[in-house]
């Protein structure tokens, strides 16, 4: 069986890597996608008090629907192949994102915010100044988040022919044959695993100093 | 200056929080508010720098109503303490003083050369701190600094709300004072907002007393001692006013200025002799170096048999600053078991004496003068 694995691999290592590549291309568009919609999002949310209840419960519901369900879903509305996958795994991404920016957005105290205003500055400058950073480790926590789930769910979109290592464990799983699955499994589950680990570096960077003291 | 003209502010909710106030502050003084929760001294506070907008009257500030200057503007010429302290966690002791000046704009150099400046003033060393961050600095290094960035951009005005009311009593007591000897340098308008008389009376050249939204007395710590103006105001300052008024009282005002000064080696007649002249009982004796060696009363040497003055000068046991309160005056002199204290001024050279004498009559005095008389009955019900 292992023999047959390394195999396999040595033999066949061009097509995995293109097939990494593309499970990376499919996770890290979904995910850039999401970032550009709800970092923003989440930060007007907090402005916005009723709408911000609303908008989450929404984003909360489509992180309910199974994901295979959703995959489907994305069959009629958008066809098959790379598109309808970076929206299903876009939609997925959103709740993480919006619901830690929101939260670390928030989570600066109101004498932090008031003293803000009483040296002088202006809403912008609150918000580059001390909303932001203090919130980042908590953005970045909700990427991460988002990756980790895009990554293990873009292995499910090989069904709607987005390609990716998914493809790899169907086609093992047509054809009965071990070494595909495996293959694809564990390249799957590093890739999430090496995804977190560097957006988990990239968390304790982007951390202002004086918060990672505390 | 500060000028409230009628200001009135009604929140939403039809709650008065300030009704009609009329309030002066003039430059270089520090005004303290106080007065129950909910009186009103806060949201005063507030609108000066317009966190908080007056729902009726005007606000001038040198002059000129705050409602005509922009908010930044308007912010960034004002100093804001408050008891939270709030100094941003992720910036540097440095990033926080040097805050308002970048704002403003300064040169990156001159914002520095600030910052060394204030951490200075405020007693750290600038070189120790200014790469610190607020989590690694203790409760009242975190008041300093924060006071620091409300004096960055050299503001003419600072709005402190509860300054020290989250610090433990000693270190808010060394606050207090640290903070009186910087504003005798640089002489901001300051509104300070407190619950605690103790501290109005420390900090304030003016106390303005305050019950659900109006004034009832503004004036000086020494009149609202010796002259509440209603039972609320008495009630407030609380018991023991006599002892307040003693702590309030600097042993300056109380002592013999220029006591005759005689030489180690005189003789009891010529000592005498410069007694009746001055007319005060008392002379200290220095020696050749003009150093402090001690005093001579006038009943001791009155009917000395030696010609020496040497036997009968009593020695010095502690010396007082001018700033010194009489209440520690008192203290010190009975735990010292002496009568007589040298005042000296804070280049230590002798200004003036304290006798036993001169703080009875002191206390005395304070007992007959019919402002100040302790407490009559109580009456726990006053209202405003």
């Amino acid at each position: 069986m292992y023999q047959l694995i390394v195999e396999y691999c040595t033999s066949n290592w061009e097509q995995l890597v293109d097939l990494t590549l593309e499970h990376v291309i499919i996770t890290g568009t979904s995910v850039l996608l999401a970032i550009i919609v709800a970092v923003p999002l989440g930060i007007v949310l907090t402005n916005l008090k009723k709408v911000a209840t609303l908008i989450m419960g929404l984003v909360g519901i489509l992180q309910t629907i199974p994901s295979m369900a959703l995959l489907a879903m994305m069959i009629p509305l958008f066809g098959i192949g790379f598109k309808p996958t970076v929206i299903a795994l876009f939609l997925y991404a959103l709740l993480p994102i919006v619901r830690n920016t929101y939260t670390g957005v928030k989570e600066v105290t109101p004498e932090l915010l008031e003293a803000a205003k009483a040296m002088g500055m202006n809403r912008l400058q609150v918000l580059v100044k001390v909303q932001i950073p203090i919130a980042l480790p908590v953005i970045i926590a909700g990427i991460r988040t988002a990756t980790v789930i895009c990554v293990g769910t873009a292995a499910l979109a090989a069904l709607i022919g987005a390609g990716g290592l998914g493809s790899l464990i169907y086609r093992g799983l047509q054809q009965l044959v071990t070494e595909y699955i495996v293959v694809g499994a564990v390249l799957s589950a590093l890739l999430a695993l090496i995804f977190d680990f560097i957006l988990g570096v990239i968390e304790i960077v982007l951390t202002p100093k004086g918060l990672r003291l505390r | 200056m500060i000028k409230f003209n009628n200001v009135s502010k009604t929140y939403s909710n039809s709650k008065v929080a300030v009704k009609n106030l009329n309030i002066q502050v003039k430059e270089g003084e520090t005004c303290v508010l106080i007065g129950p929760s909910g009186c009103g001294k806060s949201t005063t506070l507030r609108m000066v720098n317009r966190l908080i907008e007056p729902t009726s009257g005007d606000i001038y500030i040198n002059g000129k109503n705050a409602h005509d200057i922009t908010n930044t503007d308007l912010r960034r010429n004002i100093g804001y303490v408050i008891q939270e302290i709030a100094l941003f966690p992720n910036m540097t002791v440095g990033q926080n003083i040097a805050l308002v000046p970048e704002l403003k704009r300064w040169p990156k150099k001159r914002q520095k050369k600030r910052v060394m400046e204030l951490l200075d003033l405020i007693g750290l060393q600038p070189h120790e701190y200014i790469n610190k961050y607020p989590c690694e600095l203790s409760g009242g290094e975190k008041q300093r600094v924060g006071v620091a960035r409300a004096l960055s951009a050299d503001p003419p005005i600072m709005l402190m709300d509860e300054p020290f009311g989250a610090i433990d009593p000693i270190t808010r007591a060394r606050l207090q004072d640290e903070f009186l000897v910087i504003q005798e340098k640089i002489k901001k308008t300051i509104i300070f907002v407190t619950h605690d008389i103790d501290e109005a009376i420390k900090m304030g050249d003016k106390i303005a007393i305050m019950c659900e939204g109006k004034l009832i007395q503004y004036d000086t710590p020494k009149v609202i001692l010796s002259n509440p103006r209603n039972s609320f105001v008495e009630n407030f300052i609380g018991e023991n006013r006599t002892i307040k008024w003693l702590n309030l009282l600097s042993v300056e005002k109380i002592m013999i200025s220029n006591p005759p000064k005689v030489s180690i080696n005189e003789k009891v007649n010529s000592v005498l002799a410069k007694m009746y002249n001055s007319g005060i009982p008392y002379c200290v004796v220095v020696d050749n170096s003009e150093n402090l060696k001690g005093f001579i009363s006038q009943k001791n040497i009155i009917k000395a048999k030696q010609t020496n003055i040497q036997n009968y000068i009593c020695p010095v046991k502690e010396k007082l600053k001018k700033t010194t309160p009489v209440a520690e005056a008192i203290f010190r002199m009975f735990s010292n078991n002496t009568n007589i204290f040298p005042v000296v001024d804070e280049h230590d050279k002798i200004k003036g004496l304290v006798t036993t004498e001169i703080l009875s009559s002191c206390v005395n005095n304070l007992n007959n003068n019919p402002g100040i008389k302790e407490e009559q009955s109580i009456n726990v019900s006053a209202h405003c």
